[in-house]
């Protein structure tokens, strides 16, 4: 289902909802809410939305506290409406919407609503919206397991003002630590298939893992390998959102497309599909495979519906400009890395190589200060001229692209950008994600990069601004005469038969594997 | 909350103000003026311009062309036509981009280094 705004509201009408924090707001509600006396607490934030093209999520920007005499604390907690409508003014002025927290202290696991907080959110509920435009959030926080639990108030008007429960609420610091709605994001059984993987973590983190929702932007040498490992891990939801063909000069790298698949003039997607659904081992897998450019607006918003996002894009600052901006306007984190061949200009031989990683969050350098982007070719990006031919023929030789890759060493790119994934969403011995690294081949040298946020960087200073962000997006010419291209190319009648002939060998194995499979069971 | 109040072209045109330039539209080209501090054209008041088209996610991405008029010429440039008559613009990335407590005084920077070179 696409959004669409309300003419009344800018309530989107979405089909998911979901609540993200950094963890520095997390740590903050966390010493509001659970009292050392064990009493129930209640505070109210402001949030910015963040709208997908089916998921709305609640921003938690800044913790509005209560002034004296706002709350009042009896084992339960009550708070006063004027707390309420100070808030909704202050979320007005910034164009956000209200949230309403409370805890539980002895509360485990995630919290539905008593009659009393149901009556307590609902009181409140048209006021805020018709104030802010936005719908009341609520959230509860569970003491025992520190588990959030949330629902967007927007079903409804007056008294038949309902809660939309959400899937997940999602805190982003040094690990993605989620709390996920069993009602609609319920567990997944582990398969026999599963057991050495979840025999690392535990099946509670499998479970976790797997329910993410994450894309890879970019089915390229790192990306198409990054999609396949998802797969195999158990992810049940691995986006791909590419618009290229798999070519001749690919395949040496692009490990699983085949001299058929460049012949049939077949588009990394396909390539990708084709490997994730015979690497996948989640028991209901759903991949979702997007044909574009994150740069064009309809694909940026279907990249808002994911939890998690790989970059695996390559030298393009206009695309890696827009997937750098939302790791911090909409706490979508961002592992980015790539792999640097620095080849003798005279053909002489390998000088080095060096591949890096790194978690693209609040708190972390963001490409441009991390050196990863130069936000000076962002227009000439755009303006397709990285891809023309005359106009690259008259830059000077330092700055015209590079290309060197080699599959013995794009891996290790791989490897360092999926270590930096388990450290993000496992913590192996509590530890987090460790920073930008880098790797240099002629060393034999791991270091941790020394990039900090930089003072004044245009892309942090707009931390938490959800849908309020600034981004150069629009058509993506480049991407639509690519696709474009291969279709023509794919229409030719000997290339249509011969593409049916593939796929049903493809289907063949499919049917075989399950029939086998179904008579081995029997 | 995050600044996000002087951005886009707006956002250029209020910097430049600041500046003590005095910018006008002209042919969807914003016109201001610099004065090079080295080089050939040294203490010369020249007009410069940058698209409206490129102002879009202004400070978070710069303009990549220098709008100047055909009299000033460069050893070496790529060109392309601008929207004003007889003036070209000039392919010059800004260098180390997103760290200028005052972007447009970094980009009057930028086009001051460029003009140096004609």
């Amino acid at each position: 289902m696409s959004g669409r705004s309300d003419r009344n509201h800018n309530v989107h009408h979405a089909s998911r909802y979901s609540v993200v924090m950094t963890g520095e707001v997390d740590v903050m509600l966390h010493s509001q809410l659970l009292r050392s006396d064990g009493q129930e607490d209640l505070c109210l934030a402001v949030y910015q939305p963040s709208n997908g093209a089916e998921r709305m999520t609640a921003i938690l920007a800044d913790v509005v506290s209560p002034l004296e005499g706002e709350t009042e604390v009896h084992g339960n907690v009550s708070f006063t409406g004027d707390y309420v409508l100070r808030a909704a003014a202050t979320a007005a002025r910034c164009g956000g919407g209200v949230a309403i927290l409370h805890s539980h202290p002895f509360g485990s696991g995630w919290q539905r609503m008593s009659q009393h907080d149901k009556d307590a959110e609902a009181s409140f509920a048209n006021i805020v919206r018709e104030i802010t435009g936005l719908p009341l959030v609520g959230l509860t926080l569970a003491g025992s397991s520190d588990t959030w639990s949330a629902r967007f108030w927007s079903r409804g008007v007056g008294r038949k003002v309902a809660p939309e429960w959400c899937e997940s609420v999602r805190v982003i610091g040094d690990r993605l630590a989620v709390s996920w709605n069993p009602d609609l994001r319920p567990p997944p059984s582990t398969g026999a298939n599963q057991v050495r993987t979840a025999s690392c973590w535990g099946s509670r983190m499998q479970a976790d893992i797997a329910r993410l929702r994450i894309l890879v932007v970019g089915a390229g040498t790192l990306g198409m390998d990054v999609a396949v490992r998802l797969a195999a891990t158990g992810v049940q939801t691995v986006g791909v959102l590419d618009f290229d063909s798999a070519q001749l000069i690919n395949l040496d790298r692009l490990i699983g497309a085949t001299l058929l698949d460049v012949l049939l003039y077949r588009s990394k997607l396909e390539v990708t599909s084709r490997l994730l659904d015979q690497n996948a081992t989640a028991l209901d897998f759903r991949p979702e495979f997007i044909e574009g450019s994150i740069c064009e607006p309809s694909q940026l918003a279907r990249a808002l519906d994911f939890d998690l996002i790989f970059c695996c894009v390559d030298d393009h600052p206009w695309p890696r400009s827009v997937i750098n901006t939302i790791a911090y306007t909409d706490l979508i984190p961002v592992i980015d890395g790539g792999i640097h061949i620095d080849a003798f200009a005279d053909g002489g031989g390998l000088r080095n190589a060096t591949w890096r990683s790194h978690v693209l969050r609040p708190g972390r350098p963001c490409m441009a200060c991390n050196g990863q982007i130069d936000l000076g070719k962002v227009n000439v990006d755009r303006a397709g001229l990285l891809d023309d031919e005359s106009y690259i023929a008259n830059l000077p030789h330092a700055e015209q692209p590079q290309g060197q890759n080699v599959a013995v060493l794009a891996v290790g790119a791989t490897a360092s950008l999926l270590a930096q994934f388990v450290s993000f969403v496992a913590a192996p011995a509590g530890m987090g994600e460790p920073g930008p690294l880098r790797y240099s081949l002629s060393t034999h040298w791991l270091e941790h990069v020394e990039a900090t946020a930089r003072e004044n960087c245009p892309v942090e200073k707009s931390v938490l601004a959800g849908d309020r962000r600034l981004l150069l997006v629009g058509g993506h010419v480049v991407a639509r005469q690519n696709i474009l291209r291969r279709q023509q190319a794919a229409s030719h009648p000997l290339i249509k038969v011969a593409r049916v002939i593939d796929d049903a060998f493809s289907l063949l194995r499919m049917f075989l594997t399950r029939a086998i499979a179904a008579f081995q069971a029997d | 909350m995050p600044a996000l109040d002087e951005t886009g072209e707006e956002g250029f045109l209020v910097g430049l103000r600041r500046c003590g330039c005095n910018p006008q539209k002209r042919d969807g080209v914003i016109v201001f003026s610099v004065v090079p501090i080295d080089g050939s054209r040294a203490g010369e008041s020249i007009e410069t311009g940058v698209e409206v088209e490129e102002l879009a996610a202004w400070p978070s991405a710069p303009p990549h062309w220098v709008h100047l008029p055909t009299s000033m010429t460069f050893d070496h440039s790529n060109t392309r036509p601008s929207p004003i008559p007889d003036w070209l613009k000039h392919s010059r990335s800004v260098s180390n981009w997103g760290n200028a407590k005052e972007p447009a005084q970094a980009w009057i920077a930028h086009v001051r280094a460029v003009l140096e070179e004609a």
